[in-house]
Order: structure tokens, then C-alpha cells, then sequence
């Protein structure tokens, strides 16, 4: 099992979808928005900047660029995350809280771009 | 795919401290639901100054230093959170991004809502609309009290006064001694007195050679009270 499965790229339509439910935020300073081992308190879609997801112990680190979303099914199942993820200052994103995961749950329809994903959290 | 379950909001050892104390059980079934809980390592952050706000963080045991970095680049600590008291709301409702930074000072569990449950939830609970109020005057007046100690205390006066207000908040009556069950570092003391580190050891040592507290190791321990509010130069 992959165990970066918290991310995943979007298209153009899944990001346009996404950014109806949520406003644009920037980090103007780097952050780490999950530490190794803790629940995440949103979803991240990245839409500039960079995302890395590192884990020192095991010398990991992999980084993300524009149009990958992170840790949407964990938020909704609180589920832990194995790594640290960093955001780097100036990084813009939308912020996809609870709230707006049961709200895109709710709304999810099969012409829905993103029902594959949202799918796999309702099952 | 199985939900797995948060500890329910009832069994909170702080919820009689906090803002959410007064909510019906129904209600804290949905509270329970929604919140994401987590621990956070001594020196991690919750929220960084300069960022979006998107959520509010209940303290449910542990201690987090809010600090602000001025424009020289200092940090200076505005407020001390600990079990029952809630971070983060002020910047949620102002609509600004978060003035301050907040660092777990010891391991903390907190449990995060976001800012949509948030707000939906003091729009339909007058009591937690009220309790935030009440914590959001709380904090004001006690900014107030501390600007207006930076100009009209000395540092001495200001150390003695720190020293009771963590007494309030951290102290523990032990053999007729007040433990401080806080480890604030020389630094931090410092910084929340608006002094130099060097200044407070020497304010230190006098409190210490006066028989005014003891130190354990990093324990800190009030032994006369009495004499602590003289040097605090409290008026009632």
C-alpha cells in the first residue's frame, strides 16, 4: 500500500470544483500543517507554492508543487498521518475544512467531478 | 470504511473550564462528532502569526504560549493558555490572519473546530456565544491590566506580580507551599515581563535570598505570599 495515499493530482475541472467550496489563503509563513503522527486539521489543495511531506527518521522527503490535494479522506475518518507536512511561505492554497468536506459529501453527485474521491470517503 | 470514534466532549476534564460547559447533550454529541483531536510535542506549533485563521483550538490539558514577533524582530509572550481556555477565536472572528503564534509549552491535547462549525454553533448556542464573549473580555482586560503594568510597575514589581498570576493559574498548595506547575524558562519569563533575561536572574535571586520562593530544580515554589504581593506592590 502506497503510504503517500493522503495526496493526489487534480485536473483543471476537479480544481475548479474544489475552489467554489473554499477561498484562496496564503501562508506567509512556512508552516508545518501536520506533524508525524497527529489528525489533520483540514485538506490542503495546493495552487501555488510547495507542499513537502518528510519524515526525518527515515531521511524521506518528497515535494509537491501546484494542483495536488492532501489529506482529504483523513480529515473526514481522523485519520493519523505518518509524516510531517511542511507548507512553504508564499504558498497558496485552499483550505478545505470539515465542515466544507461534508458540505462537498452532501452536494456529491456522480456528475460531480470529484465524486471518485468523495466516493471513497462515503463508503 | 469504520469512522474511528474521538472521546466524547462529556468526558472532557476541562469542559467545565470552558467556553462549550453549558451545551446540552445533544449538542455535545455534534461537538464530539466534528472535532479533530491531537497531541502536540513540547515546541510545536498550533498556528503561526501571519497565516490563515481557520479554526479555533480548545485546550483539553497541557500548556500553549501565545507569542508575537514585533517589527524588530522580537518575541515577546502576550498570553499563557492552559486546559479549558480556548486559542485562535480572536483572529476567527476578525476576520484577520493570526496576530500571534501559539507553541505547545509542555505536551498538549487540544481538540480543533473550524471556522464554519464555529460560527454555526455560536449562532445557535447563545451560552457558547456568551462564554466567548466573556473569555474574549477576559483576555482584553487582562491585555489592558499588562500595558498598564509595563508603564507603571518596575520589573521587580512586574516579576512578583508574574509570579502570582501563575500561582492562579498553575499554582498547587503543597505542606503550605504554592507549586508552580509550570516550567517557564528564564527566557520566557523575560518575555512576558518585557525585561532582559539578565535582569530577571538578578530580581530572581533577591526574591530567593528573601526567603520569598524556593526553586527545585525547574520547579519553582511560592513560600511567602504575603510578602511576594509587598514586592508586587498591590494596592488591595
Amino acid at each position: 500500500m502506497n503510504e503517500l495515499d493522503f495526496s493526489f493530482y487534480l485536473n483543471i475541472e476537479e480544481v475548479n470544483y474544489l475552489k467554489k467550496f473554499a477561498s484562496v489563503q496564503v501562508f506567509n509563513s512556512e508552516t508545518t500543517i501536520v506533524y508525524k503522527n497527529q489528525i489533520p486539521t483540514a485538506a490542503y489543495l495546493l495552487l501555488n507554492g510547495e507542499i513537502e511531506i518528510s519524515d526525518k527518521r527515515k531521511a524521506f522527503s518528497e515535494v509537491f508543487k501546484k494542483d495536488h490535494l492532501f489529506c482529504l479522506k483523513e480529515i473526514y475518518l481522523h485519520k493519523k498521518i505518518k509524516y510531517n507536512i511542511n507548507i512553504k511561505a508564499g504558498s497558496e492554497v485552499l483550505i478545505i475544512d470539515r465542515s466544507t468536506v461534508i458540505e462537498l459529501l452532501n452536494k456529491n453527485t456522480f456528475k460531480n467531478p470529484l465524486s471518485h474521491l468523495l466516493a471513497d470517503l462515503a463508503s | 470504511m469504520q469512522k474511528p470514534k474521538a472521546e466524547h466532549c462529556s468526558n472532557c476534564q476541562s469542559l467545565c473550564d470552558g467556553v462549550f460547559k453549558e451545551l446540552a447533550d445533544h449538542s455535545l454529541d455534534e461537538l464530539s462528532e466534528h472535532k479533530i483531536s491531537n497531541t502536540f510535542k513540547k515546541g510545536q506549533t498550533l498556528f503561526m502569526q501571519g497565516n490563515p485563521p481557520f479554526g479555533m483550538y480548545c485546550i483539553r490539558s497541557g500548556i500553549v504560549k501565545i507569542t508575537q514577533v514585533g517589527n524588530d524582530g522580537k518575541e515577546s509572550i502576550v498570553r499563557l493558555a492552559k486546559a479549558g481556555d480556548i486559542v485562535g477565536h480572536r483572529s476567527l472572528f476578525s476576520e484577520e490572519s493570526y496576530q500571534a503564534t501559539a507553541t505547545a509549552i509542555q505536551d498538549t491535547h487540544v481538540c480543533f473546530y473550524d471556522k464554519k462549525f464555529i460560527k454555526k454553533i455560536v449562532k445557535n448556542e447563545p451560552s457558547v456565544a456568551y462564554n466567548m464573549i466573556s473569555t474574549l473580555g477576559r483576555d482584553l482586560g487582562a491585555a489592558e491590566h499588562r500595558l498598564s503594568s509595563f508603564s507603571q510597575k518596575n520589573v521587580r514589581e512586574r516579576l512578583a506580580e508574574l509570579l502570582l498570576i501563575l500561582k492562579e493559574g498553575y499554582g498547587e498548595n503543597i505542606d503550605g507551599k504554592t507549586k508552580l506547575n509550570i516550567k517557564l524558562t528564564r527566557e520566557e519569563m523575560a518575555s512576558i515581563i518585557g525585561t532582559a533575561s539578565e535582569t530577571l536572574i538578578r530580581f530572581f535571586t533577591e526574591l530567593k535570598k528573601e526567603n520569598i520562593i524556593e526553586q527545585e530544580g525547574k520547579t519553582i515554589f511560592i513560600v511567602d505570599e504575603e510578602k511576594l504581593l509587598d514586592f508586587a506592590n498591590f494596592s488591595n
